[in-house]
């Protein structure tokens, strides 16, 4: 008999570890790729585990060139910047990380720029040079646009010296070094340097990987640039869309469902109270798709249309679910509480809010987790009634993106992850109280 | 349980004529949204599906009940019923049982069970946008891991969300994973079940795999039912994943009857065709709805 315990239980770990490694997978599979740059996910056969990425330095000497700072710097300006994007474009294809430039005189570095990839990627698909297709001095140069491109990355130019400096006995020692420089001084295709390139140097660098998220969240705004609020908060617009809704939710159904709910249970006769109950619960029946015309047209009408009134306004209707539950819940009180505040000349309203509601906490937890995750996932009214950017929840921003901007996998990977990281973790810090709840719930409710 | 003693009655009766008021300010915002967001819709719902919805003036020409008798008699109404049933039928072989079996797992385990459910929870929180995404790219014809799979298995390589045969399977195919907070609510009712019982199983030696399929299950069915019915209401009305994953194609392979609703509505803008079909939706559902009620009820008394 103990035997047969033991081995019960030892079967209850394995499939709960494998259980619980299957529930996790599409997440880590999000994660790995979203680590991987975009040829790497398109790589066949396809790989699971990312590459560390590479880290490729480009070392160019301005010793002899006489000018003055300021058209010294313009002339290391367009090195540097042909330089990145050059072997960026060049690159592509083999998990290059980062891409660095320093500009070296007499021996010291004068100038020091680096880019990462995903920086360099979002420049030249969404900003700057959103539509150059042949990186050459032309098209990177043109209209000075490339001071723009190198403000946004950020540089580093001291005549005296800047502090980084780079690993001269590795210069040149690597596969690379000749297609490189080649690369960038390709006179055919209108490439060139201003200096003498030294030479390069090619590492490998764990940390980029994560570095990858520090872009994610910041794709939203490269990808809206005419939005203001979206340019400005990034991603975290979508996350503000998405906790507007959850608190109106949250305030709407718990204040409506248990106000409702009071007056079923304590303030009407019995009968009546089976009347209403039966008209609340009969919209249970009612699917959405069946109300969802007139609700657009009725909205419409009231000009709540692709605006915050169109998101919020519904949560006004009290789902007679919760209404089911509080009802449940009052009806098993103790009167005798009641009583004693009819004594004392309080009114129903007092009755309400101070002697009731305290009370419920345990059923008010329960339905605040059951509406949280709703409007979490609440997705088709959005589509069809609040579809802007600046609208969108992140359910919405997540699909949109992913559908209609052809955006390459490993942004959309990137961006469900930065997603899924803060909603999980609070999951885990509530979760002794969401369980719970969840607990009651299945006694109680 | 405490009911309503008489005293309580009398009591309230007093109050009541004190204030007739009160219960109309308590009841009248409830009421009152409901009927402009269920009632008023829902009859308004059933008026456009009387008419040749006109966009440019509606409603439209009022054709009765011409709206219904053309999709009775159109062969795409009835297939979407079909894929529906489908949708129910894999969602219940594939993904239904899966957190009723981890529940009864993590029931058994001792040590780090805490831990367990903890995790158990986390998927119920990844928005499905984000789901979508990873698993459109798992079914990847060509870069996708799921290939990869049933090469290993020697079977040649499938085209996944476009391939009619395989394009519902692989909407309901991610629920497979489990967990969420269903594994929570199976395994809270797990532990409901009274300790008397479980001694007494011991006692006449039902103990181990046994004890989990003679004692546990039985305990638990009532909630089994419960969620089975409200899986089914449920995926009949199911849109969201359709419209995430494949947008209803290829052709109209993956088209739920919700589906086809929408796509009436927001795709040709036929209004009155739409409205009707979601009428029949709603008869199919109030019937299992009350039955769910019903059942609902009687594990209450």
């Amino acid at each position: 008999m103990k035997k047969r315990e033991r081995g019960l239980r030892i079967t209850a770990y394995v499939f709960t570890s494998l259980a619980i490694l299957a529930v996790f997978f599409p997440f880590l599979m999000m994660l790995s790729y979203s680590m991987m740059d975009s040829s790497a996910v398109y790589r066949l056969p396809p790989k699971i585990i990312p590459e560390i990425p590479k880290s490729v330095s480009i070392i160019v000497d301005y010793t002899g060139l006489h000018a003055e700072e300021a058209e010294l710097r313009d002339k290391i300006l367009e090195d540097s910047v042909s330089s990145l994007f050059t072997t960026y474009f060049e690159t592509q294809k083999n998990s290059v990380g980062e891409v660095k430039f320093y500009g070296i005189m007499e021996g010291r570095t004068v100038f020091y720029q680096r880019a990462h990839t995903m920086e360099i990627k979002m420049i030249t698909k969404y900003t700057t040079y959103q539509g150059v297709t042949a990186m050459n001095r032309q098209t990177l140069l043109y209209n000075y646009r490339h001071k723009k491109a190198a403000d946004a990355i950020g540089y580093r130019f001291d005549l005296s010296g800047v502090n980084e400096v780079y690993a001269a006995d590795r210069l040149g020692q690597n596969e690379w070094n000749d297609n490189i420089v080649a690369y960038l001084t390709d006179e055919s295709k209108n490439r060139g340097i201003n200096g003498s390139i030294k030479g390069t140097i090619l590492g490998r660098n764990a940390l980029l990987m994560p570095e990858n998220f520090m872009y994610y969240i910041r794709v939203p705004s490269y990808m809206f640039p005419n939005d203001p609020l979206i340019k400005k908060l990034s991603f975290f617009a979508f996350l503000f869309n998405t906790l507007l809704v959850i608190v109106w939710a949250l305030i709407t159904q718990i204040g409506l469902c248990s106000l409702t709910a009071f007056g079923i249970s304590r303030l009407v006769s019995r009968k009546t109270s089976k009347i209403l109950m039966f008209y609340f619960l009969f919209t249970v029946m009612i699917p959405f798709m069946c109300i969802i015309m007139p609700q657009l047209i009725m909205m419409q009408k009231i000009h709540a249309v692709d605006n915050y009134a169109a998101m919020l306004l519904p949560y006004l209707y009290p789902a007679a679910f919760y209404i089911f539950l509080f009802k449940g819940f009052f009806d098993r009180l103790p009167q005798s509480l009641f009583d004693a505040a009819n004594i004392d000349g309080a009114s129903q309203w007092y009755a309400f809010t101070r002697i009731c509601m305290p009370l419920s906490k345990p059923i008010i937890s329960v339905i605040a987790i059951n509406i949280i995750v709703a409007a979490w996932g609440d997705f088709t009214w959005y589509l069809m009634a609040a579809n802007k950017p600046e609208l969108w929840t992140i359910n919405l921003a997540l699909y949109s993106i992913s559908t209609g901007m052809n955006s390459e996998h490993n942004l959309m990977f990137g961006l469900s992850v930065v997603t899924i990281i803060p909603v999980m973790a609070v999951t885990l810090i509530f979760s002794k109280q969401i369980k719970e709840s969840l607990a009651n719930a299945g006694i109680k409710g | 349980m405490v009911r309503k003693t008489s005293i309580s009655r009398g009591t309230r009766k007093r109050l009541h004529l004190k204030n007739k008021l009160t219960p109309v300010l308590f009841l009248l915002p409830g009421i009152l949204f409901t009927f402009i967001f269920r009632y008023y819709t829902m009859f308004s719902s059933f008026w456009i599906s009387l008419h040749h919805y006109d966009v440019t003036k509606p409603p439209g020409e009022f054709v009765g009940f011409a709206n219904y008798a053309d999709m009775l008699a159109n062969p795409d109404f009835w297939k979407a019923w079909k894929v529906t049933f489908l949708f129910v039928l894999l969602s219940l072989l594939l993904s239904f049982w899966v957190p009723i079996v981890q529940a009864i797992f993590l029931n058994e385990i001792g040590r780090g069970r805490g831990v367990f459910s903890s995790l158990y929870l986390l998927p119920s929180v990844v928005p499905a946008a984000a789901n979508v995404i990873i698993w459109k790219w798992i079914f990847h014809p060509v870069y996708g891991i799921a290939n990869k799979v049933v090469g290993f298995f020697g079977l040649p390589p499938q085209t996944w969300y476009s391939d009619p045969r395989l394009t519902v399977f692989c909407i309901v195919f991610p629920g497979i994973i489990g967990g969420g907070f269903g594994v929570l609510l199976y395994l809270s009712a797990i532990q409901g079940i009274s300790g008397d019982i479980m001694e007494a199983a011991e006692i006449d030696g039902c103990s181990g795999f046994k004890r989990l399929l003679y004692i546990t299950l039985p305990n638990i069915w009532f909630l089994i039912l419960i969620q089975l019915i409200l899986m089914i209401i449920g995926t009949m009305q199911i849109l969201d994943p359709v419209i995430q994953y494949t947008m209803g194609g290829p052709g109209f392979e993956s088209a739920s009857i919700a589906y086809f609703i929408y796509d009436k509505m927001q795709v040709r803008f036929d209004y009155g065709h739409a409205t009707a079909i979601a009428f029949m939706l709603q008869l199919v559902i109030a019937v299992m709805t009350s039955i769910q009620l019903r059942l609902d009820q009687s594990e209450r008394e």
